[in-house]
């Protein structure tokens, strides 16, 4: 199975990294895409470092970073600065999506 | 814009943000047909991966991409 | 791998919910809105519903009087079973 995670809020991180490991913990693929204030918390170490478990990928929207000012300095390469094409595709790809 | 590939369509999506510039692209090429080229122009930052990986999971050649000054150029093949 | 069938519940960030909306086509899944709260007179709302209404995409109102087909809360809850995902925005 296959875990989308929509975040377009900042306020839920910690449900954010549960969910993902848990689901990866039990050998599920998890895609995450931010955008909207969301993208906030790719300034935040726990969410950055998401991408480092396996099968677990995570994109963002780039004009979100622009409209809420997040700087994508020192983003690891493995994070893909993208756009509304990667929800697109995580919807498209996903077995369940959540929003958080 | 490469002088040797002829564009069948020329796309201007400069000033159109997030996610207008690739649906329109999308469906551009939707309409044409195989074998047809377009050339897409673009300032939104986000089409420098998107378009891209439109093209590679659609099965469109990407022939040329190009970034001057802010804009991006893409030539794609049907 | 089949198209989906996707349900965007439009709440309170409307512009944000309907540029979703128009980027979730570019796979050619069905996308459907679902606005349960009045269209906010805002600039970035107005331009974004454009976008939906350039791509014909059904936008469906649980209130009277937005020029927009309406459903009752209880006809939305029976059309969303439908649906492969529902995203509240």
């Amino acid at each position: 199975m296959k875990l989308g995670i929509l975040v377009n809020k900042d306020k839920n991180l910690d449900h954010i990294i549960g969910i993902t490991e848990a689901a990866a913990g039990k050998g599920h693929e998890v895609a995450i895409f931010a955008m909207d204030e969301g993208v906030r918390l790719l300034r935040e170490p726990g969410f950055a470092g998401l991408h480092k478990i396996q099968d677990v990928a995570v994109s963002f929207c780039d004009h979100s970073t622009h409209v809420f000012g997040v700087s994508k300095d020192g983003l690891p390469e493995e994070i893909l600065c993208g756009s509304q094409y990667n929800n697109a595709v995580m919807n498209h790809d996903s077995d369940r999506v959540i929003i958080l | 814009m490469s002088t040797e590939i002829k564009a069948d369509k020329v796309l201007d999506v400069k000033g159109l943000v997030c996610p207008r510039p690739m649906v329109m692209t999308m469906n551009t090429l939707k309409a044409m047909d195989k074998g047809q080229v377009i050339h897409v122009i673009a300032n939104d930052s986000s089409t420098k991966h998107s378009i891209p990986a439109l093209c590679e999971r659609a099965g469109y050649k990407l022939v040329e991409t190009k970034e001057e000054g802010g804009t991006f150029t893409f030539i794609i093949q049907k | 791998m089949d198209s989906k069938k996707i349900a965007v519940i439009v709440r309170d960030r409307q512009a944000e919910a309907f540029r979703m909306s128009v980027g979730l086509t570019i796979l050619e899944d069905t996308i459907d809105l679902f606005l349960c709260r009045p269209l906010k007179a805002e600039e970035e709302v107005l331009a974004q519903l454009e976008g939906v209404k350039e791509l014909d995409l059904k936008v469906f109102a649980t209130f009277q009087g937005a020029g927009l087909e309406h459903l009752t809360a209880e006809d939305m809850a029976e059309r969303l079973l439908d649906y492969d995902h529902i995203l509240p925005y």
